[in-house]
C-alpha cells in the first residue's frame, strides 16, 4: 500500500489501521482469494474468500452438532481391577466439583463447552442472515465482537490434547475404551480450527458494515 | 501485496493524529468514543494498559507459586493416598518411563508459564525502556505468547480427565488437588495479562527509534 | 395521450436464490449430523431390553455401575433405583442384552452377590474390589420375555437347571441345622440345606434341603438323616460312645444320611424327614412314629419301672420289635381300693413280628396279638444288660402263665397283660444270697457241734483216754517247739521281704502300662463273672439242699455218739504216738530251717528278676494270663456244669447217709479201725520215717539249684523261665481254644485293641466295650457297696443272727 504523506488530508473512512501495529493504509477492495497483509507486522488485514461466510456457518453448525454428540455420547471408559468407570464429558467437567476445587468446575464447563457453544451460536447468528443475502440481524456487531473476544477462551482443542495426554498416561495401567464422543470432539476441534482460519476479522467486519448499510 | 522493503516508512494512526480501531481496523478521528463499524471503545493508546499488564502478570505469578507447592493430584491406591505436585508428577512420570508424557507435562506446566512470565515482563519492559530486540521480533514474541498461552491449560484438563476416569472405589482413585485451581488461575491471569497488552505499543517504540535515526 | 410506447421492462435484479450460497461444503454439517444421528440411533437400538427387579433393599447397587451377570458374563447394567409405590421395596431397573432378554423366563432368579461368610465358606470376595453385582440364574427359554421379577435375598439353594430332589428336614431345634450346611452320604457331599426356619407351631425347625442327582436315588422313605457336625458323646445303655466326624464336618457342620432298612419307596418332592442327633439314634429310629402302621399297646406293671425310659426297646425273644413311647401312672380302682399302677405305652412294628406290611387292617394285628396272649404271650420288664440299670420291655411266651386276655377297649390302645419280671438284680441276688445264708440254721449247727464236743470231752474224761492227751500234748509241744523255732519265726520276715520284692515288680509292671492287657483280662473277668454269677445262682439252689443234709449228718453224729469207740480210741492213740515220733525226729525239726533258706533264695531270685527288667515278658505272660482267665471262664462254665451236679451229689450224699444210717455200725467202726491201723502202720514204717530226711534233701537240692540260678546268670534263666511260663500259659490257652468262641473273642478283642491304638477318631468297639465293662463293674461295685454298707451296719447278723 502506498504511503501517504502526512500532509495529505486523511479521510478516516478511506483508511485502515492495522490492529496490531497501528500502521495506516489506504483501504481498498481486495479481490476474493487475495490476502492483504500489513507491511510491518504481516498481520492479515483483508482476506475475502468466496462463500467464506457460508463455510463458516456450516462449520459452526457442524461444530454444534458435534458438540451435542460429544456431550451425550459415552466419552471414555476405564476398566481396571475388575471395575468399569465410565466418564462422559460432563463427568469430566464435574471432576473438580468436590471440596476446594469446586469453583474450577464452572471454569471447566465454560472453557470446554459453554464458551465454544456461545461462539458457534454467535457466529451463526451474525453470519446466517448475511449468508442468505439478508441484512444482518440486530446486535450482530455485539455478537460478532463477543465471538471474537471469546476466541482465546474457547479451549476445546486444548482440552482434547489434554485428554490425549491423560490417556497416554493411563493407558499403561488400565484398559481404556474411547467412545464416540471422543471422536466427535476431535472432529469438533478440527472444524473449529478450520473455521477460525476461514475468518478474516477485518473482512467480516467490513462485510458486516456493508451489509448493514445496504 | 507488495512488501515495502526493509525499512518502510510507516505512518501510524497515532502519528497521523487518528485513532484506529483495534477490533476492525476502521480509522476514526480522535475523540470518537466508539468505533462506527464494530462498536468497540476507541483508545489511541491505552495508557493504563501497561499497569493492567503488570498487575495481571504479578497476580499470575503470585498464584503460580502455590500451584507448584500444593499437590496437583491426589492418588489413592488401595487406600494409600499419595499427593504429587506438578514437578513431582513429572518426576514420577520419568521414573515410570513415560518420557514423552513427562516432557509434555513439563513443557506445558513449567516451561511455558515461566517463559510467559518472562516474555510478558520483557515486552512490558521493552515499552518503557530500550531493549535490544527489534520490534518485529518482539511482535513475533507477542504473537507466540498469545498463541501459546492457552495451551498451558492442558495440565488442568489432564487432571480433570484423570479424576473423572480413575474413580475405582477401592482399587485406585485420583482426585484433584488445590494446585489445580491456582494453576488454572495463573494461566487465566497471564492470558488476561497478554490480552491487555496493547501490541501497538511495541511498534511505537520502534517508530520512535526509527524516527530518531 | 401519447402513443403507446414500449414499456420499460421490469427488471428484477439477479435472483438471489438460496442455492447461490450453498456449496458442497454444506455436506459437512449434514454429514456430521447424519453420523451423529446414526450413532445415536445405534446405541439406542443396542440399548437392550429393560427389566425390573424388586429387591428389599438396594445395598451396594449403584445405578449406571452395577452390572448384571449370567454365568459370569456381563449381560446388562443397572439403570435406576426407585422405590415401589408404597415404599415397601426397591425396584431396580436394568438393561439387558437383547439376546439374553429374549430367553428370559419369568421364574428367573436374581440376587445380589456380596461378600458373605457362611457355613459353607466365604464367597463373593471379589466384589469387595469390583463392587457388588446382580447374578441371574435361569433356564433359558426361547421366546419367554419376562420383564418383572422379584429378587432374592440370598443365592438360591438350587440353581434352575440343577437336577435333584428337594426334601424337607425337621429337627426339634435349629442348633443342628445351619444354613448352607452340606449333606453327606458315606462321606461324600451330595447336597445342601437352606436356611432353617421355625415351624408355625413353634416346636420345631424345618429346613429345605436339596440332594443332587444322581445321589437322590439313594433317598427313600426309609432313609434316615442325622447330624454329623462337631463331635458326639453319647452315654447310654450301650455304653460310652465318642464319635468324631471329619475335620470339615467339625467346622461346617453337616448332615449325613443312610438308608437304614430296605424296602423304602421313592421319595416325592418335599417329603419330610426327621433329623436325628446321631447315627445311633437314627438307626434305632426305624421304629419311630414315622412307621405308618405301628401298633400301639399299653402294658401295666405292678412293680417298679425304675430304669425304663421312653425309647427303650421292646423285644421278643431277643429281637427288637418296637419301642416304648411313654410312661405314666394311673389310679386303678380295684374292688373299691385305689391303687396306683404304672403304665407304659409301647408301639410295635408288625413287620418285625413277621406280619406282612400290607396288612393294613389293624384289626388283624389285634386279632393275632389276642390269640398270642391266649397262648401265653406276656410282657415283662427285663434288664438291658447284666449289670445295667436300664430296663426294657420283653415279650415272652409263658405257657403256664395265668390266663389273661388282650384287653381291647374302644378308645384306648389294647392292654397287653404283664407278668412279674425276673430282673437279675445283682444287689438283690447278693443280698438274697446272704439272706439265705443268714437264714441258715447256723446257730443250731453250732450248738450241736458244741454238744458233740462235750460228749467228746466226756470221752476224754475217761481215764484211759487221759493218757492220750498226755501224748497228744507232748505232740503239741513238739509242734509248738517247731513253730517257735527261730527259723520259723524268721519265716514271716523272709516272706515279707519277698512280698516287698514282688510288690516292686508289680509296680514296674504297672508303669509299663499293662492297663490294656489288664482290661482285656478284665473282659475275661467279666465273662468269668457272668458265668460265676450263673454259678452263684446254681450254688444258691444248691445251698438250699444243705440244711437238709446237715440234719441228716446231725443224726449220724448222734448215733456215733452212742457208739463204743474205745478200741477206736486206742488205735487213735497209737497213731498219735507214731505221729509224735515222726514230728520229733531231727529231720522234721530241720524243716523250717530248710524252708527259711529256700525262701531267702527265692527272694534273691525275685530281686534279680526285677533288676533284669523282664517286664516285657511278663506283659505277654499277662496276655496269656488273660487267656488263662478266659479258660477259667471255661472252667467256670464247667464248674457251672459241675454245680448242676451238686444237687445230684447232695442226693447221693443223702443216700449215703441213709445207707450209713442203716448200716450195722459195728461193722462200720471195724472198718474205721482197720483204716486207722493201716494208717498207723504207714506212719510207723521206715519209709515214712525217712520222709523228712528225703524232704530235707529235696530242699537242699532246691536251694543249690537256686544258687546256681543266681550265679549262673539269672537273666537268661529267668527269661527262659518266663518264656517257659509263657509257653505254659500258651498251652493253657491252647487248651482253652477247645472252646472256639472264647478264643475268637480274645483274638478279635486284641485286634480291636490294636486298631483303637492306631486310629484316632474311629469308633472302636474296644473303647466302647471297655467303658461298658467299666460301667457295669461300677454298677456292680455300687451294688456291692450297698451290700457292704448293710453288712457294716450289722456285721453280727451274718454270724449270730439278729
Amino acid at each position: 500500500m502506498s504511503v501517504e504523506s502526512p500532509a495529505d488530508a486523511l479521510d478516516p473512512s478511506k483508511l485502515i489501521a492495522c490492529p496490531a501495529c497501528d500502521a495506516l493504509y489506504t483501504d481498498r477492495d481486495v479481490a476474493t482469494g487475495e490476502t492483504a497483509r500489513c507491511v510491518r507486522c504481516h498481520a492479515v488485514l483483508e482476506a475475502p474468500r468466496r462463500t467464506a461466510m457460508t463455510r463458516i456457518i456450516m462449520l459452526a453448525l457442524a461444530a454444534l452438532i458435534l458438540m451435542v454428540a460429544a456431550i451425550f455420547f459415552p466419552f471414555l471408559e476405564l476398566e481396571a481391577a475388575g471395575r468399569i468407570q465410565r466418564a462422559s464429558l460432563l463427568d469430566t467437567v464435574q471432576a473438580f466439583s468436590s471440596g476446594l476445587t469446586a469453583p474450577l468446575t464452572f471454569a471447566m464447563a465454560a472453557l470446554i463447552v459453554i464458551l465454544p457453544v456461545i461462539r458457534f451460536l454467535a457466529l451463526i447468528y451474525v453470519l446466517g442472515p448475511m449468508a442468505f443475502g439478508h441484512k444482518p440481524a440486530r446486535h450482530a456487531e455485539f455478537f460478532f465482537r463477543l465471538a471474537d473476544h471469546l476466541r482465546p477462551w474457547a479451549m476445546a482443542e486444548v482440552f482434547i490434547v489434554g485428554v490425549a495426554v491423560a490417556l497416554v498416561k493411563v493407558a499403561g495401567l488400565a484398559h481404556i475404551f474411547i467412545g464416540p464422543a471422543f471422536w466427535a470432539f476431535v472432529a469438533l476441534v478440527i472444524v473449529t480450527v478450520l473455521k477460525d482460519n476461514f475468518m478474516s476479522r477485518l473482512t467480516l467486519w467490513k462485510t458486516l458494515e456493508r451489509r448493514r448499510a445496504s | 501485496m507488495e512488501d515495502a522493503g526493509t525499512a518502510p516508512r510507516i505512518l501510524t494512526a497515532k502519528q497521523a493524529g487518528l485513532v484506529g480501531c483495534t477490533e476492525c481496523g476502521r480509522v476514526h478521528a480522535p475523540g470518537v468514543a466508539r468505533c462506527t463499524r464494530c462498536g468497540t471503545r476507541l483508545a489511541s493508546r491505552d495508557t493504563a494498559s501497561l499497569q493492567r499488564v503488570w498487575a495481571w502478570l504479578f497476580a499470575g505469578l503470585v498464584v503460580y507459586v502455590p500451584a507448584n507447592l500444593y499437590p496437583m493430584l491426589r492418588t489413592t491406591l488401595l487406600g494409600k493416598t499419595t499427593e504429587s505436585t506438578i514437578f513431582g508428577g513429572v518426576v514420577d512420570l520419568m521414573h515410570h518411563g513415560s518420557y514423552g508424557v513427562a516432557a509434555i507435562v513439563f513443557v506445558a506446566s513449567i516451561v511455558i508459564p515461566v517463559s510467559k512470565f518472562i516474555a510478558i515482563g520483557y515486552l512490558a519492559l521493552s515499552v518503557q525502556r530500550r531493549v535490544q530486540m527489534s520490534a518485529h521480533k518482539r511482535h513475533l514474541l507477542y504473537e507466540a505468547v498469545e498463541f501459546i498461552g492457552r495451551w498451558s491449560m492442558i495440565d488442568v484438563f489432564v487432571v480433570a480427565i484423570l479424576s473423572s476416569l480413575v474413580q475405582l472405589d477401592f482399587a485406585a482413585s485420583i482426585n484433584p488437588g488445590i494446585a489445580a485451581v491456582s494453576f488454572a488461575l495463573s494461566v487465566a491471569f497471564t492470558m488476561i495479562s497478554a490480552l491487555s497488552f496493547d501490541s501497538r505499543l511495541i511498534w511505537d517504540v520502534d517508530v520512535g527509534v526509527n524516527e530518531n535515526e | 395521450m401519447s402513443d403507446p410506447r414500449p414499456a420499460e421492462m421490469e427488471i428484477e435484479g439477479p435472483k438471489r436464490s438460496i442455492w447461490r450460497n450453498l456449496s458442497l461444503t454444506w455436506l459437512i454439517p449434514i454429514a456430521a449430523l447424519a453420523i451423529t444421528l446414526l450413532i445415536a440411533w445405534q446405541s439406542w437400538a443396542e440399548r437392550g431390553a429393560r427389566i425390573e427387579i424388586t429387591f428389599e433393599n438396594a445395598a451396594g447397587i449403584v445405578p449406571g455401575e452395577t452390572a448384571l451377570r449370567f454365568r459370569d458374563v456381563n449381560i446388562g447394567l443397572v439403570e435406576d433405583v426407585t422405590f415401589a409405590n408404597d415404599l415397601s421395596s426397591v425396584r431396580i431397573g436394568a438393561r439387558i442384552d437383547n439376546i439374553v432378554a429374549e430367553s428370559l423366563p419369568s421364574d428367573a432368579e436374581f440376587w445380589v452377590v456380596r461378600p458373605e461368610v457362611s457355613a459353607s465358606g466365604i464367597s463373593g470376595l471379589s466384589t469387595v474390589l469390583s463392587g457388588v453385582y446382580i447374578e441371574a440364574a435361569f433356564e433359558p427359554q426361547e421366546g419367554a420375555e419376562a420383564t418383572r421379577f422379584v429378587g432374592r435375598d440370598t443365592a438360591p439353594l438350587v440353581r434352575p437347571g440343577m437336577r435333584g430332589t428337594r426334601i424337607v428336614l425337621r429337627a426339634p431345634d435349629g442348633a443342628m441345622l445351619s444354613a448352607g450346611a452340606p449333606i453327606f452320604h458315606q462321606g461324600i457331599e451330595v447336597g445342601r440345606i437352606e436356611t432353617p426356619r421355625l415351624l408355625e407351631s413353634g416346636n420345631g425347625v424345618i429346613a429345605d434341603a436339596f440332594i443332587e442327582a444322581p445321589h437322590d436315588r439313594r433317598v427313600t422313605t426309609s432313609t434316615r438323616f442325622w447330624d454329623t457336625s462337631g463331635f458326639n458323646v453319647n452315654f447310654g445303655p450301650q455304653g460310652l460312645d465318642l464319635s468324631v466326624g471329619s475335620v470339615a464336618a467339625l467346622i461346617r457342620g453337616g448332615i449325613a444320611f443312610d438308608t437304614v432298612v430296605s424296602g423304602g419307596n421313592p421319595v416325592p418332592s418335599r417329603y419330610v424327614f426327621d433329623l436325628f442327633d446321631d447315627e445311633t439314634a437314627a438307626r434305632d429310629s426305624v421304629f419311630s412314629q414315622s412307621i405308618d402302621n405301628a401298633v400301639d399297646l399299653v402294658v401295666e406293671f405292678d412293680e417298679s419301672v425304675r430304669g425304663l425310659e421312653a425309647g427303650a426297646p421292646v423285644t421278643y425273644r431277643g429281637l427288637k420289635i418296637g419301642a416304648v413311647n411313654a410312661l405314666g401312672a394311673f389310679i386303678d380302682d380295684v374292688s373299691g381300693e385305689q391303687r396306683v399302677k404304672l403304665r407304659a405305652s409301647i408301639s410295635i412294628d408288625p413287620r418285625a413280628l413277621g406280619l406282612e406290611d400290607d396288612t393294613a387292617a389293624e384289626a388283624e394285628i389285634i386279632t393275632f396279638l389276642s390269640e398270642s396272649v391266649q397262648d401265653g404271650l406276656r410282657a415283662r420288664l427285663a434288664s438291658q444288660g447284666l449289670f445295667s440299670q436300664s430296663l426294657m420291655v420283653e415279650l415272652v411266651t409263658i405257657p403256664e402263665a395265668e390266663p389273661a386276655a388282650l384287653g381291647i377297649f374302644d378308645t384306648e390302645a389294647p392292654v397287653l397283660p404283664s407278668v412279674e419280671s425276673n430282673v437279675p438284680d445283682v444287689a438283690a441276688t447278693a443280698e438274697g444270697l446272704f439272706q439265705r445264708i443268714d437264714d441258715l440254721p447256723v446257730e443250731e449247727l453250732m450248738e450241736q457241734a458244741i454238744a458233740t464236743l462235750r460228749s467228746v470231752e466226756s470221752f476224754a474224761g475217761d481215764p484211759d483216754l487221759r493218757a492220750v492227751p498226755g501224748s497228744v500234748s507232748g505232740l503239741l509241744d513238739e509242734a509248738r517247739g517247731l513253730i517257735g523255732s527261730e527259723e520259723t519265726q524268721a519265716l514271716p520276715g523272709e516272706l515279707n521281704a519277698t512280698v516287698t520284692a514282688l510288690r516292686e515288680i508289680v509296680e514296674d509292671l504297672r508303669e509299663a502300662g499293662t492297663a490294656e492287657k489288664l482290661a482285656a483280662a478284665l473282659d475275661g473277668a467279666t465273662a468269668a463273672t457272668d458265668s460265676v454269677s450263673s454259678v452263684a445262682t446254681e450254688i444258691t439252689a444248691a445251698t438250699e439242699e444243705v440244711p437238709a443234709l446237715i440234719e441228716e449228718m446231725r443224726d449220724l453224729v448222734a448215733k456215733a455218739n452212742a457208739l463204743q469207740l474205745e478200741a477206736f480210741v486206742d488205735r487213735a492213740t497209737a497213731l498219735a504216738d507214731s505221729a509224735d515220733r515222726l514230728i520229733a525226729s531231727d529231720a522234721t525239726q530241720a524243716l523250717p530251717g530248710e524252708i527259711n533258706a529256700t525262701v531267702a533264695e527265692l527272694r534273691g531270685v525275685a530281686e534279680d528278676l526285677r533288676a533284669a527288667d523282664a517286664i516285657g515278658r511278663l506283659m505277654s505272660t499277662l496276655e496269656s494270663a488273660s487267656a488263662a482267665a478266659d479258660s477259667v471262664t471255661g472252667v467256670a462254665m464247667d464248674l457251672s456244669g459241675a454245680t448242676e451236679q451238686v444237687p445230684a451229689l447232695v442226693d447221693d450224699l443223702r443216700r449215703l447217709v441213709e445207707t450209713a444210717n442203716d448200716l450195722p455200725l459195728e461193722a462200720f467202726i471195724e472198718q474205721a479201725t482197720n483204716l486207722v491201723a493201716s494208717a498207723d502202720r504207714l506212719v510207723d514204717s521206715d519209709q515214712t520215717r525217712a520222709l523228712p530226711g528225703a524232704l530235707t534233701r529235696m530242699l537242699d537240692e532246691a536251694r543249690s539249684a537256686l544258687e546256681e540260678l543266681r550265679e549262673g546268670g539269672v537273666v537268661e534263666n529267668t527269661n527262659a523261665t518266663l518264656a517257659s511260663a509263657r509257653d505254659a500259659a500258651a498251652a493253657i490257652e491252647e487248651a482253652a481254644e477247645s472252646l472256639p468262641s472264647l478264643s475268637a473273642q480274645i483274638q478279635s478283642m486284641v485286634g480291636e485293641a490294636e486298631l483303637a491304638l492306631q486310629g484316632y477318631g474311629e469308633n472302636s468297639r474296644f473303647n466302647r466295650e471297655t467303658l461298658s465293662a467299666l460301667r457295669e463293674v461300677q454298677s456292680a461295685a455300687e451294688a456291692l457297696n450297698k451290700l457292704a454298707r448293710s453288712i457294716e451296719r450289722n456285721p453280727n447278723s451274718l454270724l449270730f443272727g439278729r
